[in-house]
């Protein structure tokens, strides 16, 4: 299967974003297996330092499109790049991670070209020689695993946190070509006016690392104190089932799961959630789960790397402490 | 203004799902369905702005005779009227060829804004509305959390929900498409009085050839994505139960963690203080 | 508002006649938009109010107030006050699932009941245009919370011997009340307390009285076993002022007011407890899976199948007499024409007129209810005994549904009563039926065809069930005469009776209208539970009656009696134990009651 993979790598501040990185290590896998050549597209204003910096760092080559117009992100001149860059490249696959500028642009981008965007994925499978990947449906109760249909190219993203097992290689083929594409102003139809960060209401868990959640084995929004102060030790962020926020121990914006936020942090730390899927859903994609709870049934086992059975009002001060012991 | 809110129908959340026979959907036989969460939302929307701009709202469902309940239910809460594209060759669609319906189903209504939700709990893929808008060839936006239409009903200025706690406001010209987001309303509850006015209300109802479509153009034929099979997750961890009183399982555990580099990048205080912070204060 | 019409019945006459399975109505004969009011209704339940249980079990004031003022909003406190004043004027179905949904929480169902049921239907039924005009609009956006106050320290059941007084003012316009009254649910924020006293001390009649009349004040807070979220106080009346235009009804004739209101609370009390009990063993479900011991979860053992089952039966029955009985009240209803000056008093004598089934959901399902909380209790164990789990509150908040209303012990009096009443006054051939089975007993039995249709056993048992009773009935009352009012335990054994086989059938017909709608295989569990309903309440139909022959009769005549007696209630035992296995099973796979 001759072809390139391109990779879209989104960038904030100056900085790539963790999910790019995610997407170039598992494009480098893919690009290896499927014997493909493997491009970084990076779109903005003033980005060739960043450019540079990933082009070393993975050893890839990167194709830059650089304008003034591409200082604040718009579908349409993401659009019209994009489509360019494959009219000129002929890629195999485009590929990118789930986010909230790829939900954005990428389905009109393949209706554009007449193609289909299959987002979000979280595994794929060469069968046959045919490359497929698999995306959850039904709230993560079921996989779907999708084809991809039509002539080349085609439009994947991938879900935060399910490739980061492909850690980014340093290939031998570093470089940074610049395309200059076209954009005139009145084709720009969004207007981005103001970035504005969250004034109050709104807790991404989303970025967190750690993330220390309870459940109703808390009892009561005193006896939650306790989550808050492990969390606080650990400079983790604070999470909680559904029981915890409808009792109003917790404000809505800390719940978990699938009412609430999907959560990929590196440690996950449940005490006296018993794990309804509701709750599983937002969160079993963490790297590595601790429950405690004193029902050893609880579900939330199931999915759990470590488990304390036990009542979590002894188990959590002693955690307080030890954490504290580390710190120092 | 003329708003269009867009409906889905899926199975209720907490519903048991068996796949079916050729493994590419779902035995629908014993599921209970309701309202998209997100589409709720969307129509909250756009009631609202009628509300605020006057003019009409109407809802569009795809899908079989069930999915009358959500229109009614739509129209209970408010809508004025509503479209129902209903046909046997709609069966296994994707995005593409939903969001191909509705363009044609609406192609002559001269609507100004159209409200969906910003995925759909059951398939997810997020993209019928983006799809329309490009069909229409009108400006979208998505994952919209809030929405202020100008009183000459030219520009909508929308904020989008970033990453990290971010927001985006852009501007678009109208017409256009905006993908709403749960929890950008409260959404009203179907009132009594609703209810029973909803029963008047008009409900059109068009099948495929209404809108000059053909089987190949629906169905899995027409769909530009591929399910090739569904299936059940396996659960692949093993759990390690440490034993011991409170305080030997706690001290394990914090070793393990420790040794597993849980902590070795040790997020800085600040950024997660901010999602303390506001519990706080 | 239901699509099909359905054939008048008269109240009681279910005793003496069969009933075919398309003249009941059932939950499964929801309209769209009654399907839709229960989704508003049961989300205005889970959003507005579950989260706030713990304040309201705290009695953080403000909270019943703001809860009754959204549920108007969504046009629930109204649903039954005309459209002129304000309401939707739905029809009773509405209504009931309205009352059904909102029983979610006890306190909540309480406070409720009080303001949309028993404290606004009196002006909707017997308010003069200037009362309803002055007092519906405002109760309909419960601007104005009512209360019904009824209840006195010294007549509880006894109600017509309240003791508060109501004399005429010398200047003609006022009449003066004095008195307390106890137990006034709403009694801490209500404006309009639906009132009754007896004029000069004996013409028993009823007086809107509003909050702020000269003279009216309020107790403190009752301290109760459960319903903790809903006020409870004393109204006391000091020379309170109440103009003559607020004399509700006619001087001298409140008991017709407190009496058919009650109908309808009692009804309605019986539809709120369906809604509590759904929780309650969703709940006990969810928890019996969690819950593991000797390994397994202990919804795999068959105790905690036993009883699982038994509550899902029961709920399914509870809920089928419900809708049945609000079926016949809505056809009666639907038949009177709005418009007729006569409209009211024609209301009344539709409730009236199925005052003993509202008596008999009083009684079943207040009792059903309180099975069901027990054995959720049970299913939790130490959990369940504990104040962190709501099976704890559920318990305390069920058993006042017992006593309140009208309690269990005087519904039963009142249902073998009102029958007996009605039979003597020639509106119920009751007489003629149980002369009939008497002479039915004293020929040979007629050789029974054995039929193998569905459910034909259990239409036998039933048809057998109503002949007991009538043979029971009819000979304590040759036995007694007069008298037999005097006869509680005998009344109150044979209003048993009355109840079984009202809850036997309709859950029977239920069932035959569903299988006849959807075939068997789509009823499956359904018809099951009709099977252990049946099969369980037999033997209890024998043992009461066994027990009411031998109270009144003796020697040759009482062994002609209990054989006859033998003859109606001989059947084969079924594996009731295999049936509740196969329903627990299936609750668990559902992990929630899912029979309706």
């Amino acid at each position: 299967m001759p072809g390139k993979i391109l990779v879209l790598a989104e960038h904030r501040a100056g900085k790539l974003k963790s999910i790019s990185w995610e997407v170039i290590g598992f494009g480098q896998k893919l690009a290896e297996q499927l014997q493909q050549e493997l491009k970084v597209v990076l779109i903005g204003k003033a980005i060739e330092c960043l450019a540079d910096e990933v082009s070393r760092k993975c050893g890839q080559k990167v194709l830059t499109i650089i304008s003034d117009r591409c200082e604040a992100y718009t579908p349409e001149a993401h659009c019209q790049i994009l489509s360019q860059v494959a009219q000129q490249e002929s890629p195999f696959l485009f590929l990118m991670g789930h986010t909230y500028q790829a939900v954005d642009f990428a389905p009109k981008l393949a209706t554009m070209l007449g193609r289909g965007f299959i987002p979000n994925c979280v595994d794929y499978q060469i069968e046959a020689g045919r490359l497929q990947f698999v995306r959850q449906v039904f709230n993560g109760k079921i996989n779907l695993q999708v084809g991809l249909k039509g002539e080349p190219p085609y439009f994947v993203s991938l879900q935060q946190g399910a490739f980061n097992a492909y850690e980014v290689q340093s290939r031998q083929s570093p470089r940074v070509v610049n395309l200059t594409v076209p954009l005139p102003e009145e084709m720009l139809k969004r207007k981005v006016l103001e970035i504005v960060q969250a004034a109050q209401g709104k807790v991404d868990l989303s970025q967190a690392e750690i993330i220390v959640a309870g459940g109703r084995g808390l009892a009561s929004k005193e006896k939650f104190q306790i989550i808050l102060d492990l969390a606080h030790t650990l400079g983790a962020a604070v999470g909680a089932s559904r029981p915890v926020t409808d009792g109003g121990w917790l404000p809505k914006e800390h719940q978990i799961g699938s009412s609430g936020q999907t959560v990929t942090p590196k440690l996950y730390i449940a005490c006296g959630i018993s794990g309804a899927i509701q709750h599983l859903v937002g969160m079993m994609n963490s790297s590595c789960i601790v429950a405690i709870n004193k029902d050893p049934n609880a579900p939330i086992f199931s999915v759990a790397d470590y488990g304390i059975v036990g009542d979590v009002f002894k188990v959590v001060p002693v955690l307080i402490e030890l954490a504290k012991e580390i710190r120092k | 203004m003329r708003i269009l809110a867009c409906l889905k129908q899926v199975p209720e959340k907490d519903s048991r799902y068996k796949i079916d026979d050729t493994a590419t959907g779902i035995r629908e036989e014993d599921l209970v369905f309701e309202t998209n969460e997100s589409d709720v939302y969307a129509l909250e929307e756009a009631l609202r702005l009628k509300e605020k701009l006057g003019g009409e709202v109407v809802v569009l469902s795809l899908g079989e005779e069930r999915v009358l309940k959500t229109i009614k239910s739509g129209l209970a809460m408010g809508a004025d009227s509503a479209l129902h594209l209903t046909d046997p060759a709609f069966r296994g669609s994707d995005a593409f060829v939903i969001a191909t319906s509705i363009a044609r189903a609406i192609s002559d209504q001269n609507f100004d804004v159209i409200f969906t939700g910003v995925q759909s709990e059951d398939m997810a893929f997020a993209q019928t509305g983006t799809i329309l808008a490009q069909l229409l060839g009108w400006s979208h936006a998505t994952i919209v959390m809030e929405v202020n239409v100008s009183e000459d009903g030219k520009n909508a200025r929308v904020k989008r929900e970033l990453e990290s706690n971010l927001f985006e406001v852009v501007e678009i010209p109208l017409p256009a498409v905006l993908t709403i987001q749960s929890g950008i309303n409260q959404p009203r509850y179907a009132t009594l009085k609703g209810i029973m006015q909803a029963k008047k209300k008009g409900i059109r109802t068009l099948s495929a050839q209404d809108l000059g479509l053909k089987n190949s153009q629906l169905g899995s034929m027409g769909s530009v994505v591929d399910h090739q099979k569904m299936f059940f997750p396996e659960k692949k961890k093993k759990t390690v139960i440490l034993e011991g009183t409170p305080e030997e399982a706690a001290r394990t555990l914090m070793e393990r963690l420790h040794k597993e580099r849980c902590f070795s990048r040790w997020p800085s205080a600040e950024r997660n203080s901010l999602c303390l912070a506001r519990f706080w204060f | 508002m239901p699509e099909e019409t359905l054939a008048l019945v008269k109240g009681g006459s279910f005793l003496i006649q069969e009933t075919s399975p398309e003249d009941v109505f059932t939950p499964e004969d929801f309209t769209e938009e009654h399907r839709m009011i229960a989704q508003t209704a049961q989300q205005f339940m889970e959003n507005e109010v579950l989260p706030r249980i713990e304040e309201m079990e705290n009695k953080e004031e403000g909270i019943n107030e703001d809860l009754l003022r959204k549920a108007a909003e969504i046009g629930l406190v109204s649903a039954a006050i005309p459209e002129q004043y304000g309401g939707a004027g739905l029809d009773q179905i509405s209504t009931t699932i309205v009352s059904e949904k909102t029983g979610l929480y006890g306190s909540f169902a309480t406070t409720f009941g009080a303001h949309a049921g028993i404290g606004t239907l009196p002006i909707i039924y017997f308010g003069t245009e200037q009362q309803k005009a002055k007092y519906l609009p405002r109760l309909a956006t419960a601007e104005w919370i009512a209360a019904y106050a009824l209840t006195e320290a010294e007549s509880g059941s006894d109600a017509l011997a309240a003791k508060t007084t109501a004399v005429l003012s010398p200047d003609g316009k006022h009449y003066i009340l004095n008195g307390t009254k106890m137990w006034i649910t709403n009694a801490g924020f209500a404006q309009v307390f639906i009132t009754f006293a007896k004029v000069d001390g004996e013409k028993f009649s009823c007086f809107i009285v509003e909050r702020n009349f000269p003279g009216a004040s309020t107790g403190a807070e009752e301290h109760k076993m459960g319903i903790r979220g809903s006020s409870t106080r004393t109204l006391i009346l000091e020379n309170a002022e109440v103009p003559v235009e607020n004399v509700l009804g006619e001087i001298g004739r409140g008991h017709l007011i407190a009496f058919n209101i009650l109908n309808f609370g009692r009804f309605k009390l019986g539809a709120s407890a369906v809604s509590g009990i759904k929780y309650v063993t969703n709940e006990a479900i969810r928890y019996a899976r969690e819950r593991h011991q000797f390994g397994k979860a202990i919804i795999d053992f068959g105790a905690i199948q036993h009883k699982l089952a038994e509550m899902a039966v029961r709920i399914f029955c509870a809920e089928s007499m419900v809708y049945r009985t609000v079926g016949m009240i809505d056809t009666a209803m639907r038949s009177i024409d709005q418009s007729s000056p006569l409209a009211t008093t024609e209301i009344l004598k539709a409730i009236e007129e199925y005052a003993v089934e509202c008596s008999i959901i009083k009684v079943a399902n207040s009792e059903i209810l309180d099975f069901i909380v027990d054995e959720a209790v049970q299913i939790y164990g130490g959990y369940g005994y504990s104040q962190d789990y709501p099976v704890e509150r559920c318990y305390r908040d069920a058993r006042i549904n017992r006593i309140f209303e009208g309690t269990n012990e005087i519904n039963r009096l009142l249902i073998t009563g009102m029958l007996l009443k009605r039979a003597m006054k020639g509106q119920l051939p009751l007489t003629a039926a149980a002369r009939n089975v008497l002479n039915e007993i004293l020929s040979f039995p007629s050789l029974e065809e054995e039929q193998n249709d569905l459910l034909s056993g259990e239409r036998r048992i039933l048809t057998n069930c109503k002949k007991t009773l009538l043979l029971a009935a009819g000979v304590a009352v040759q036995k007694h005469r007069d008298s037999i009012s005097d006869q509680q335990e005998v009344l109150s054994l044979l209003s048993d009776l009355v109840i079984a086989i009202f809850a036997m059938e309709s859950m029977l017909l239920r069932v035959l209208k569903g299988i006849a709608r959807y075939g068997a295989s789509k009823l499956e569990i359904q018809i099951k539970a009709v099977q252990i309903c049946v099969h369980s309440a037999l033997p209890e139909v024998e043992n009461k009656a066994k027990q009411i022959l031998a109270a009144v009769s003796e020697g040759d005549e009482l062994r002609t009696q209990l054989a006859a007696l033998r003859r109606f209630t001989k059947n084969t035992p079924l594996n009731l134990i295999s049936l509740r296995q196969a329903i627990a099973q299936k609750l668990k796979e559902e992990g929630k009651y899912f029979l309706s």
